[in-house]
C-alpha cells in the first residue's frame, strides 16, 4: 500500500465519525471493565511481570520449544507441521481439508495473516467464521478491525441490516435477537462440518497442550464436533510448561477484557477412550484426527532481531483501545495486525518494510499503548527504530 | 518511503541548523539575556518557531482540505529555497518571554545562547533519522558547553528528553522547565477570581520523562485555581495529535485528534487549559478553536505571568 492509498483510506475512515463513535464506546467500556478486573484480581499485575519473563525465555528458545512441542504432540497422536511461509501453511491445511468440504472456523488472527479462508474457499470449500464479530466481517467481505473485537466499528443497527439482508429475514436491531439469529444459522453448520479450524492462545511444549480462551463457545464446537480438527498457531505462542501456559492465558484473558472467560479449552490429543479392554481407541465423541500447524512466516528471523519484543505480544488488544489513531480509524491503521504493534508485524511477518512504512509513520509515539501493555512492549520505541530502518537502512548510528 | 514532510525537516536541521532555518532569537529581543551563566535556558525550536509552525501546519491542513496531495506539495516546497521567509514571525508575543519573566520574578537569571542555540535534533530522532541525530550530538553538546552552564532548563519536552536521555550522558544537568520551577517557586500568585483550570499532560513530559505532579503542584499553588482533571490524564493522558512529526505528515488526521483531546479537556468545565509543550499548545489551540469554544489554551509560563490579568 502506498502512502497515498493509505491516506485515502484514512480519509474514508474519518468520514462521518462513525468509527470513532463505535471505538469510543468500546474504549470506555474496556477501561471500566479492566479497572474493575484488576481490582478484583490484583495479582494480575505481578503475574504479568512473570509472564513477561516467560515470554522472554520462550522467544529466545523459540525453535527449540516448537520442536519439543511437536515431539510431545506426535506422541499424543496430534500430527504436526511447521510451515515456513504463509502459502506453505495454506497448502498444508488445504491438503488436510481436501475440496468441497464444510469447514467451521474459530477466530484466528493467524489465519487472517495467511488468508486461509479465501484459500480454502477458492478450492471449493464452504467456510464459515463462527465467532460473531468475525462472521459479520465475513458477511461484509471486509477485514477485521480489532484483534479481539473484529466488528468493533459496527453499530447494532448496521448489524441488524447486514443480518437481515444475509439471512433473508427480518432481524431486529437488538443485540440479543442478533445473537440468536446467528446461533440458529450456525448450529446446523457445526453439525454438518467436516473440519474445524481454530487458532491457539498459547501452547505448552512440555505436555503438547493447545490452550484456547473463548466466551462464545464456538471454538469448543469447532474443536470437538467435526471429525477433524486443525489448529494453526504462530511459533511465538509456545512456552515451556503447562503452568507457564496457564499464566500466559490468565494475563491474556484479563487484559482482553474477559475478566473470567466462559471457556478455556486445553487440547492435548484427539478424543480417545480406553474403556474397552484398556485399548486406547482414537475418535470417541470428539475428533479422531487433530493436526497442529506451527507458522514461522518471518517469526524466527524476528526473534533474532532487535524487534524481538514484538513477539511477546499476547494479542489482548488492550493497546488498541489506548491508541489515539486507532480510536479514530480502527483497523484502517493497520494491515493484518493493527496499531503500532501491527506496523511491526507488517514489517517482519505479513508484509515488508514498504507495506509497513505508512503505518510506522502513523505512530504518534505517544506511549500510551506501552502503559497499557501487560508485557510493557516498547511499541513506540520500535516504531521509531522501524523508521530508522526505513530511512537509513541497516546502517547503525555511529 | 520516507514522507516528504520529514525529509524537509531533516534538510532544514542538517543544512540550516534548525527546523525552519530562520532567526530563532527574535522572541528574546529586548530581554537583555546574557550568553553565559550557571543556568542555561534552552528555548528549543518548537517555541522559538511557534508562529511559523502554526502557519505552516495551518497551510498543510488547508491544502489537504482542498484535496491536494500534501505529500506532493511538500516535495515541491522542499525544492524552493527561501520559503521560510514567508513564515518569519511577526509578533513578539511568545510563551518563552513569559517563562523568562516568571523566572526573573522568582529571582532567577538565566543565560540564553540566542542565535547560537543549537537544534537538539530531536525531530531527526523521532522521524527515524537516528544516524543523523547521533552524528550531531558532539556539536550540540559543544555548543551548550560554551555557556559554561551546569544546569540546562529545557522548555520543549522532546528537547529535554533528547538532551537528557538520548545523548549518552551530557556534562550538565538537564531539567524540564516545570520541574525546575516547581522546585524554586516561592511567589504566591493569585487569580483575580476563582477559576477552573485543567492541565494537559504532554506525552513526552508525562510518559517519557515521568513529570506528572510538578505542573499540578505549580497550578495548585496559584490562589483561585481549582484544578480539574480530564478523564484521561497523567500517564493515561490522550495525545494532542501532534507527536513524532505526525502533524506534518497527516495534517487532517492530526487536527481530528487535536479536536478530540480538546473536547476531553473542555468536558472538565475548565475556563483555562494549561499545558507545557509548544506542540500541544498549537494543537489544542487549534482544537478548541475548531470546536468554537471560548476557552484559553496557555502554556505554563504564559499562565503564570498573566495570572493576575486572567
Amino acid at each position: 500500500m502506498t502512502f497515498r492509498e493509505y491516506k485515502r483510506r484514512l480519509r474514508e475512515a474519518l468520514k462521518g465519525g462513525k468509527i470513532a463513535e463505535a471505538v469510543g464506546r468500546a474504549r470506555s467500556s474496556y477501561r471500566k471493565n479492566i479497572a474493575q478486573a484488576l481490582e478484583e484480581f490484583p495479582h494480575t499485575l505481578d503475574l504479568a511481570k512473570e509472564v513477561r519473563r516467560i515470554k522472554e525465555e520462550a522467544i529466545s528458545r523459540m525453535e527449540e520449544l516448537v520442536e519439543e512441542a511437536r515431539q510431545r504432540m506426535e506422541r499424543n497422536h496430534i500430527r504436526t507441521f511447521v510451515a515456513r511461509t504463509a502459502s506453505e501453511a495454506c497448502e498444508i491445511i488445504a491438503s488436510l481439508c481436501g475440496r468441497g468440504k464444510v469447514i467451521v472456523k474459530g477466530k484466528s488472527l493467524t489465519s487472517e495473516e495467511i488468508d486461509l479462508r479465501e484459500h480454502l474457499e477458492r478450492l471449493g470449500n464452504e467456510v464459515y467464521e463462527t465467532d460473531l464479530g468475525e462472521l459479520l466481517v465475513q458477511l461484509l467481505r471486509s477485514r477485521p478491525m480489532h484483534l479481539l473485537a473484529p466488528a468493533v466499528h459496527l453499530t447494532k443497527e448496521e448489524v441488524s441490516e447486514l443480518l437481515s439482508r444475509f439471512l433473508g429475514k427480518e432481524v431486529p436491531p437488538e443485540v440479543e435477537a442478533e445473537v440468536r439469529a446467528v446461533r440458529e444459522f450456525l448450529r446446523e453448520k457445526f453439525v454438518r462440518a467436516d473440519v474445524g479450524i481454530t487458532g491457539a492462545n498459547v501452547v505448552a511444549a512440555e505436555t503438547g497442550t493447545i490452550v484456547q480462551i473463548e466466551n462464545e463457545g464456538n471454538v469448543r464446537l469447532c474443536s470437538s464436533l467435526p471429525p477433524v480438527h486443525i489448529t494453526l498457531v504462530g511459533m511465538e505462542k509456545v512456552v515451556p510448561r503447562l503452568e507457564d501456559a496457564l499464566k500466559v492465558a490468565e494475563v491474556t484473558w484479563r487484559y482482553a477484557n474477559y475478566t473470567v472467560p466462559a471457556y478455556v479449552n486445553l487440547i492435548s490429543s484427539p478424543s480417545k477412550t480406553g474403556d474397552i479392554e484398556k485399548v486406547t481407541t482414537y475418535g470417541a465423541h470428539g475428533p479422531r484426527e487433530v493436526y497442529c500447524v506451527f507458522l514461522d512466516n518471518g517469526r524466527l528471523e524476528l526473534s533474532r532481531s532487535p524487534f524481538r519484543e514484538a513477539l511477546y505480544c499476547l494479542r489482548c488488544g488492550g493497546c488498541l483501545y489506548e491508541c489515539p489513531l486507532f480510536g479514530l480509524v480502527a483497523g484502517y491503521f493497520g494491515d493484518r495486525y493493527f496499531g503500532g504493534i501491527g506496523a511491526l508485524w507488517t514489517a517482519f511477518v505479513t508484509g515488508g518494510l514498504e507495506d509497513a512504512a505508512p503505518l510506522a509513520y502513523s505512530c504518534l509515539a505517544c506511549g500510551r499503548c506501552k502503559v497499557r501493555c501487560p508485557m510493557e512492549i516498547d511499541t513506540p520505541g520500535m516504531c521509531l527504530e522501524l523508521r530508522r530502518l526505513i530511512a537509513e537502512g541497516d546502517r547503525r548510528p555511529s | 518511503m520516507v514522507p516528504e514532510a520529514l525529509k524537509f525537516l531533516r534538510e532544514n536541521i542538517l543544512e540550516r541548523g534548525d527546523l525552519f532555518g530562520l532567526d530563532r532569537s527574535l522572541w528574546a529581543e529586548g530581554l537583555g539575556l546574557k550568553r553565559e551563566g550557571r543556568t542555561l535556558f534552552f528555548a528549543g525550536c518548537g517555541y522559538q518557531f511557534l508562529e511559523p509552525s502554526a502557519r505552516f501546519l495551518g497551510l498543510a491542513h488547508r491544502v489537504e482540505g482542498w484535496g491536494i496531495d500534501w505529500e506532493v506539495t511538500w516535495g515541491l516546497w522542499r525544492r524552493l529555497r527561501g520559503i521560510g521567509r514567508l513564515l518569519v514571525p511577526k509578533g513578539r508575543r511568545n510563551p518563552l518571554r513569559d517563562a523568562v519573566e516568571v523566572l526573573r520574578q522568582e529571582g532567577i537569571d538565566v543565560a540564553y545562547l540566542g542565535g547560537r542555540e543549537p537544534c537538539c535534533g530531536a525531530p531527526l530522532y523521532f522521524a527515524g533519522f537516528q544516524g543523523d541525530f547521533s552524528a550531531r550530538i558532539p556539536k550540540v553538546v559543544e555548543a551548550l558547553k560554551v555557556s559554561g552552564a551546569q544546569q540546562v532548563i529545557g522548555m520543549v519536552p522532546s528537547c529535554t528528553y533528547a538532551l537528557r536521555e538520548l545523548m549518552g550522558g551530557v556534562p550538565f544537568e538537564v531539567i524540564p522547565f516545570v520541574s525546575f520551577l516547581a522546585q524554586k517557586m516561592k511567589l504566591r500568585r493569585r487569580l483575580p477570581r476563582p477559576m477552573k483550570v485543567t492541565y494537559h499532560d504532554p506525552c513526552v513530559l508525562a510518559r517519557y520523562l515521568g513529570v506528572i505532579e510538578e505542573p499540578r503542584d505549580i497550578l495548585r499553588s496559584v490562589e483561585g485555581v481549582e484544578l480539574v482533571e480530564p478523564e484521561a490524564s497523567r500517564e493515561w493522558a490522550t495525545c494532542c495529535g501532534g507527536g513524532g512529526g505526525f502533524e506534518a505528515v497527516f495534517p487532517q488526521v492530526s487536527a481530528h485528534l487535536a479536536r478530540q483531546r480538546a473536547r476531553e479537556l473542555l468536558e472538565t468545565g475548565a475556563e483555562v487549559i494549561v499545558t507545557a509543550c509548544p506542540g500541544c499548545l498549537l494543537q489544542l489551540q487549534g482544537g478548541v478553536r475548531s470546536l468554537g469554544a471560548r476557552v484559553q489554551v496557555l502554556d505554563m509560563g504564559e499562565f503564570l505571568a498573566g495570572a493576575e490579568l486572567l
